[in-house]
């Protein structure tokens, strides 16, 4: 061989060998780390957080690739933006290390609709938990307890308020931090349009140990008012977790666990040569209930707005006019610590009028107990009927608008299934299952409800008309019901990791009609060592 | 499997084409002939081979047409520097009708003192020896698709492949063409939960151009094209249905390298050896791969019991995107001549 020949030879081979020797990208090895699915009008949105990807998959056109979002890193949170077909994705950024660059958190709005560009705000701080108004104009991101906080350095009473119907911008999300008693927020709630003396504004309530604080998120510059529930010297951890509103009489009603009071926050108007931010200013009261109140419900009397407070630990249910801060007690039959008001004719009454149901959510009773809220605090006791179920009740879906409500039952204590309780007629329609239910959705107009069960492929569904059951076999087990607000569709999740979706119409829910999707997950898979 | 068998059909075609071509040399002959069993002329008839079988193109005095690779007394006029083709040797008779004739080099002689090659004439014109390759390819993937299925982008590639010389070009220069198949496979977990397969088998026709440089070492260009299916199958052991895809792509190559060759047969002349039965060769190639790009849709597999995939619902399945075909290469084979 000549000596050209030996160092061609030579060259090829060394060239060959470097490039063999280089590292595959490490995409191919990152695990999958995909969030709960969400359901928008005609989509599903999936994160894959380990690609810092959604994936947004159009339901009526399965054949087509899912749309793919990139999103920011570490993802953590997804859910539906309130009255828009989008979804908000929480990303808490990147720390960094060796090889990889730091990244602020993000706020990634993904969009349902095909064209339609993500918007993207910078959040700065790694928040770990998101609230948003209940038209979706606007969220508040902030810290939770206990999921993960990290950063050598962080400010837990930090929160980030962000305006989603603008684009993002340097004034877009604003940043700022609460007043804080040494606690940490626990969740964060909207009021409805309150009637405020500069006119109707929307309000934030956030939630921390033994104090809430309210913001004006209109007015996002005003100084937030911070209310102790608790004195200083008080040992008990008082923490506050349901806020209710009166909008019209501007009231906030807060229950906290270790309080056997209900927190009333009534709104004065702050007079206007006083006014140097808010136009309000809390007042507060503290409303008697009984011993550890354990659920509340607002309903209006008549002459004012009235509080319905059940305690399972005293046994009975409280009546409270927050005007007069008098408390009316009535015994039941059950202990109860969930209700419900809705307005509905009664046996013996055909007058609309409200009422309220209490029952237990925990599988310890089989009975519940209906009260009639009308003379509630003359008639006291007089009011309230029990009616037994039969089989103890772990779960509770509302339908009002057809004057239903599903119970949900246990398999531990008895057979396993659901009743369809008539709020009107107040009787109860079993519907027996032969494996544990997981989860129960209606479909998007309400015809129907839909049933998984915790094992197994098959689909559950009951005729809302005709309490007629029926059933669907697929292809795989099942691990959530998705019904499509904007499509007459109803998406099965299976926990298929690649991605597996069976789409049913939700009409007429058939095996012969039913498809699946499969493997979306991994779409364009082969280009991850690109990026 | 649709590859394999067009391999088969492919190489039935080739070997009996070969057979065919073989049969040419056999043709009765009016002219005494280079037979070792009757009236032997040793001056003109080369040894036997080794396992004394009438060894393929013998030298032969055909009437119409020359054996291939036969040596044969030239019509027309030697080059003034072919001393030893000035005069025929006794005994041999004349093609009636030789083709066109090539002055060069005889390969393997060695009356020099050095490797080389005599000069003699040679015709221009049909060979018919077979080639059997077995082959080892190492393919270096340029696109870092391939990393989906292989934790380095070097993949092994094993194959077949059946090479007709069927053309003399000149006394040192040979064209081969010839069919192979070849399938490479590689197997690695993806995302720490897939296990990711992919497998390929080409089918495809090459040209091969060789010059005899010396007795025992042969440069050579090859230049290829063909079918190629790609196949992919992602799983986990979650219970759910594996992913299969596969697609067809066009596959081509072209490469350089040697062949480095044994003769069998002792004491072979530069003539015999070019006609000797039975040759090895050991051949390093280098070269580059080009394919299309292929996109890969997967699906869930058909369950193996007719009646449950029957039952089974439409699926929808997935593109996990694109492989690119671009590779360099370094193929190493194994090849029986004769």
């Amino acid at each position: 061989m000549t000596r050209a020949w030996q160092l061609v030879t030579l060259a090829a081979v060394v060239a060959l060998g470097a490039t063999s020797c280089a590292e595959r990208a490490k995409e191919f090895d990152t695990a999958m780390s995909v969030l709960p699915p969400v359901a928008l009008g005609a989509s599903l949105v999936y994160v894959d957080s380990s690609v810092q990807t959604a994936y947004v998959l159009d339901v009526t056109r399965p054949e087509a690739a899912p749309r793919e979002v990139a999103l920011g890193r570490g993802a953590s949170f997804v859910a539906r933006r309130n009255q828009h077909d989008e979804a908000l994705v929480l990303c808490r950024g990147e720390r960094g290390g060796v090889g990889v660059d730091p990244q602020a958190s993000s706020l990634t709005v993904v969009s349902g609709t095909a064209g339609a560009a993500p918007r993207t705000y910078v959040l700065g701080s790694p928040f770990n938990a998101i609230a948003q108004t209940p038209d979706g104009a606007r969220a508040i991101v902030h810290f939770r307890t206990g999921e993960g906080l990290a950063g050598l350095l962080f400010n837990p009473n930090e929160i980030a308020i962000v305006d989603l119907e603008a684009e993002p911008s340097a004034t877009n999300p604003v940043r700022r931090t609460v007043r804080s008693f040494g606690g940490v927020p626990s969740a964060v709630f909207f009021s409805p349009s309150m009637a405020l003396a500069e006119g109707p504004r929307t309000l934030a309530v956030i939630l921390s140990d033994a104090y809430v604080t309210l913001l004006d998120v209109d007015n996002a510059d005003r100084a937030e008012i911070t209310v102790p529930l608790a004195l200083p010297e008080d040992p008990r951890a008082v923490l506050p977790v349901q806020v209710l509103f009166d909008p019209d009489d501007p009231t906030v009603y807060v229950r906290a666990v270790a309080s056997d009071d209900i927190f009333a926050l009534r709104l004065q108007e702050v007079p206007s040569a006083e006014r140097a931010g808010n136009d309000f200013r809390p007042s507060l009261t503290q409303l008697a209930v009984g011993s550890r109140p354990n659920d509340m419900a607002l309903f209006d009397a008549g002459d004012g707005k009235r509080l319905i407070v059940p305690s399972r630990a005293s046994r009975n249910v409280s009546i409270v006019d927050a005007r007069s801060s008098s408390v009316t007690t009535i015994a039941l039959d059950v202990p109860a610590d969930r209700v419900l008001v809705f307005d509905a004719t009664a046996p013996g009454d055909p007058e609309l009028s409200p009422r309220a149901l209490l029952f237990t959510a925990d599988g310890s009773a089989s009975s519940i107990s209906f009260v009639d809220l009308v003379d509630i605090e003359e008639r006291r006791g007089r009011n309230v009927e029990t009616r037994a179920i039969g089989r103890p009740i772990v779960g509770a879906l509302p339908l009002l608008a057809r004057g239903l409500l599903v119970l949900q039952h246990s398999s531990s204590t008895g057979a396993p299934g659901l009743s369809l309780l008539d709020l009107s007629a107040r009787t109860s329609a079993p519907i027996f299952a032969d494996v544990p239910l997981e989860n129960a959705k209606f479909g998007a107009n309400e015809t129907r409800i839909f049933v998984a069960p915790s094992f197994g492929a098959r689909l559950g569904f009951l005729d809302l008309g005709t309490f007629v059951p029926g059933e669907v076999r697929l292809d795989a087990s099942i691990t959530a019901v998705l019904p499509l607000a904007d499509a007459p569709i109803v998406a099965v999740i299976h926990g298929d990791l690649a991605g597996h979706v069976t789409l049913l119409d939700a009409s007429d829910p058939r095996r012969e009609t039913a498809r699946s999707v499969q493997g979306f997950l991994l779409s364009n898979l082969l280009a991850r060592g690109d990026e | 499997m649709r590859a394999l068998s067009l391999f088969v059909f492919a190489l039935t075609t080739l070997l009996g084409a070969n057979h065919a071509a073989a049969q040419v040399p056999a043709q009765p002959s009016a002219q005494p002939s280079a037979q070792p069993s009757a009236q032997p002329t040793p001056q003109l008839v080369p040894p036997a081979p080794v396992d004394g079988a009438p060894p393929q193109n013998a030298m032969q005095a055909p009437q119409s047409a020359p054996p291939q690779n036969a040596m044969q007394a030239p019509q027309s006029a030697p080059p003034p520097n072919a001393p030893a083709q000035t005069a025929p040797p006794q005994g041999w008779v004349a093609p009636q009708a030789a083709p066109t004739v090539a002055s060069e080099r005889a390969p393997f002689d060695e009356s020099d003192g050095e490797e080389g090659y005599e000069d003699v004439s040679v015709p221009i014109g049909l060979a018919g020896r077979l080639a059997i390759n077995a082959t080892l390819d190492v393919l270096w993937y340029l696109d870092t698709a391939n990393d989906a299925f292989a934790r380095s982008r070097g993949l092994t590639s094993g194959g077949f492949s059946v090479a007709l010389t069927t053309l003399d070009l000149s006394r040192q220069l040979l064209l081969d063409f010839g069919l192979g198949w070849r399938t490479e496979s590689s197997q690695t977990v993806v995302l720490q939960a897939f296990n990711a397969l992919y497998e390929s088998h080409a089918t495809y026709v090459d040209a091969t151009l060789r010059f005899e440089l010396t007795p025992w070492f042969v440069p050579r260009a090859r230049v290829s094209a063909g079918l190629q299916y790609l196949s992919a199958t992602l799983s986990n052991n979650v219970g759910s249905s594996p992913l299969d895809g596969g697609a067809f792509a066009f596959v081509s190559s072209v490469g350089a390298g040697v062949e480095l060759l044994g003769r069998l047969g002792a004491g072979l002349t530069s003539r015999e050896s070019r006609t000797a039965a039975l040759t090895l060769a050991l051949i390093v190639e280098g070269g580059l791969v080009v394919g299309t790009n292929t996109s890969l849709t997967v699906t869930p597999r058909e369950p193996v019991d007719d009646e449950v995939a029957a039952d089974r619902l439409p699926v929808v399945g997935t593109n996990i995107g694109s492989l690119g075909g671009v590779a360099p290469y370094l193929r190493i084979s194994g090849a029986l001549r004769f």
